[in-house]
């Protein structure tokens, strides 16, 4: 190891971590070529491929190294808030018809295609553009932009970087959510933790929100797919042979690990495109449903947590630049922090932490703890603990879904098996992971939020 | 005994194949991949027009060579809205694969296989003198 790792968690929560290779896992982490100050695991972590979920990595900018397998092969996997001017109250005659509504608007389900077919220029420009370009179409708000992290745009992305068979993988798949444990839900803010922070943030308890939880789709897998491919067979070239094949990677500056970076940052806007169509694509559900403007649903934050980023931190008391690889870890920029847009630098940003269905969702607040300790990052949701087989064997489908709306949740899936296979009993508990990171400080509680509404594929 | 099965995996999938060629071995890949599209889509009787693709591989060793083929798969796989089922091998060295592989249409997936990873795979001849490794399928 050529620097510590660390592990944040709480002693109740060490024993699923202790259960699979995530901490043999950020060891070989700990001996990536260039990783400076530590190797980090959140308490959300489990065993990934190469990296463990819920792991942070800096490594030296320039020559450090660039691994796709620290960033993951759904690149810019994120989660959006949207806020509503209404009040449970006011929508509660109506959540069944709104989910139904939403399920009927927004395409998802495996391999599901949406209504928006890309023509080969469009495709670039969406990938030049992020979430621009849903804007200039007619498909976003122009306010939207600057509450995304890197207003929804990474400039050094490169569409001659990513592949013809990522892109053709693309064409259709912009505002569709996809499958597995990615979702729109619509919950109620249940409990205030932080007063000041919330009303920064604009929000007050039973104020109805919506999370969007999706990622790049099909094209991010590809550009991971094709790089790992790549850098495996070039990475001898530069005298780097991993422990974990997974680990694949390249000195950050060399053409190799430049193309992968440009090719990153494109399909990380291709995934903040997605999630503003998918939110074009609410306002309008909203509207039918609700007979109001869906214009008036404003969005919060939106945030990624499987991305790399050139970010400058303080190693051994001075500034330095470095590569930050997040995989399964949400940024979590503390006050004062330029990156942030204005509303937000008194604050710190919102950090936005999904739980399971039936359980509950988090809005937070980023910290300079983190930004001394873990990279401004933190965690990103509950964690997996039980197999798709375990669960499915305790739960059907059909049960599940009366169970939950007997707690007041709509359901609306693709299929019984994906929506048994997404039950709250698989994953971690989510107040544990939160209470861990409010507990360290690198992150800290602002609300609550309780589940109405949930779609899924 | 089939020759791929699967096995507990917390987050994703896990089957184990074993074959006792190396041949044998990528054709029950590919089949276990295409069941998890699809459970049961292979053993159909289908007459729609059979889909024909031609696939070459290059990797640094067999189980490179393994994930690299069932990754180009599952691409085309996606694009093309194709199960494959066959393979018919012009060659199969320890890092080079030419094949012609067969399916059929499929208007959806079962599972959203978004990767096929080399985690735990390691392609080698058991006790048994079969070719095993374990495949994980990131979903």
């Amino acid at each position: 190891m050529l620097v510590p790792a660390y592990v944040y968690c709480k002693e109740e929560m060490l024993e699923h971590i202790l259960s699979d290779r995530s901490l043999e896992q950020l060891i070989n982490v700990a001996s990536l070529p260039g990783i400076e100050k530590a190797a980090i695991v959140m308490p959300d972590a489990h065993e990934g491929y190469g990296f463990p979920i819920g792991g942070v990595a800096a490594t030296r900018w320039p020559e450090g190294l660039i691994s796709p397998g620290g960033i993951g092969y759904d690149i810019n996997c994120g989660v959006r808030l949207l806020l509503t001017p209404l009040n449970y109250e006011d929508v509660a005659g109506k959540l069944e018809l709104f989910s139904q509504e939403l399920a009927a608007t927004i395409p998802s389900g495996t391999g599901k295609g949406g209504e928006i077919k890309l023509a080969p220029e469009e495709m670039d420009e969406v990938l030049r553009m992020g979430a621009g370009w849903a804007v200039r179409n007619g498909m976003g708000n122009e306010a939207d932009l600057a509450m995304i992290e890197s207003n929804g745009c990474l400039i050094n992305a490169d569409p001659a970087a990513v592949s013809e068979q990522a892109k053709q993988r693309g064409y259709d798949q912009l505002g569709t959510i996809g499958a597995g444990n990615h979702f729109v839900e619509v919950d109620k803010v249940s409990e205030i933790f932080d007063e000041s922070a919330a009303r920064s943030f604009g929000i007050r308890k039973e104020q109805v929100v919506i999370l969007i939880h999706t990622g790049s789709r099909g094209l991010g897998h590809q550009v991971a797919t094709d790089y790992l491919r790549l850098m495996m067979n070039v990475m001898s070239e530069y005298h780097y042979k991993p422990r974990d094949r997974e680990l694949a990677g390249v000195p950050f500056n060399s053409k190799e690990g430049q193309d992968y970076f440009n090719a990153m940052a494109a399909a990380a806007n291709f995934a903040w495109c997605n999630r503003e169509i998918i939110t074009y694509e609410i306002r309008q559900a909203w509207q039918a449903v609700f007979n109001r403007s869906g214009d008036e649903i404003q969005l919060l934050y939106d945030v990624a947590h499987n991305i790399a980023k050139i970010e400058e931190h303080i190693v051994d008391g001075k500034p330095k630049k470095l590569i930050v690889h997040r995989k399964g870890a949400t940024r979590a920029f503390g006050p004062g922090n330029e990156e942030l847009p204005e509303k937000f630098r008194t604050t710190g940003q919102p950090v936005l932490i999904p739980g399971s269905m039936g359980t509950a969702s988090y809005v937070l607040v980023g910290t300079n703890k983190s930004m001394e300790t873990t990279f401004g990052s933190t965690c990103h949701g509950a964690g997996r603990t039980l197999s798709r087989t375990a669960v499915k064997k305790l739960v059907g489908g059909p049960q599940l879904k009366q169970a939950l709306r007997d707690q007041g949740i709509f359901v609306e899936a693709g299929s019984w098996r994906g929506l048994a296979e997404e039950a709250p009993i698989a994953y971690k508990d989510i107040d544990l992971v939160v209470d861990t990171v409010h507990e360290s400080g690198i992150a800290l509680k602002v609300a609550k939020l309780k589940p109405l509404v949930v779609v899924k594929g | 005994m089939p020759p791929y099965k699967q096995l507990p995996h917390t987050s994703d999938i896990r089957l184990s194949i074993r074959a006792q060629t190396r041949e044998a071995l990528f054709l029950a890949a590919l089949q276990g991949m295409s069941a998890l599209l699809q459970k049961g889509f292979c053993d159909q009787q289908n007459d729609s027009q059979p889909e024909v693709d031609r696939i070459e591989i290059t990797a640094a060793d067999t189980t490179g060579l393994l994930v690299d083929f069932l990754s180009e798969v599952l691409t085309r796989c996606h694009i093309r809205k194709v199960i494959y089922c066959g393979i018919v091998f012009s060659e199969l060295s320890d890092t080079n694969l030419k094949a012609t592989i067969s399916g059929k249409k499929s208007d959806h997936f079962e599972e959203d296989i978004k990767a096929v990873t080399y985690h735990e795979a390691d392609v080698r001849i058991n006790e048994n003198n079969q070719y095993e490794t374990i495949i994980i399928f990131d979903i």
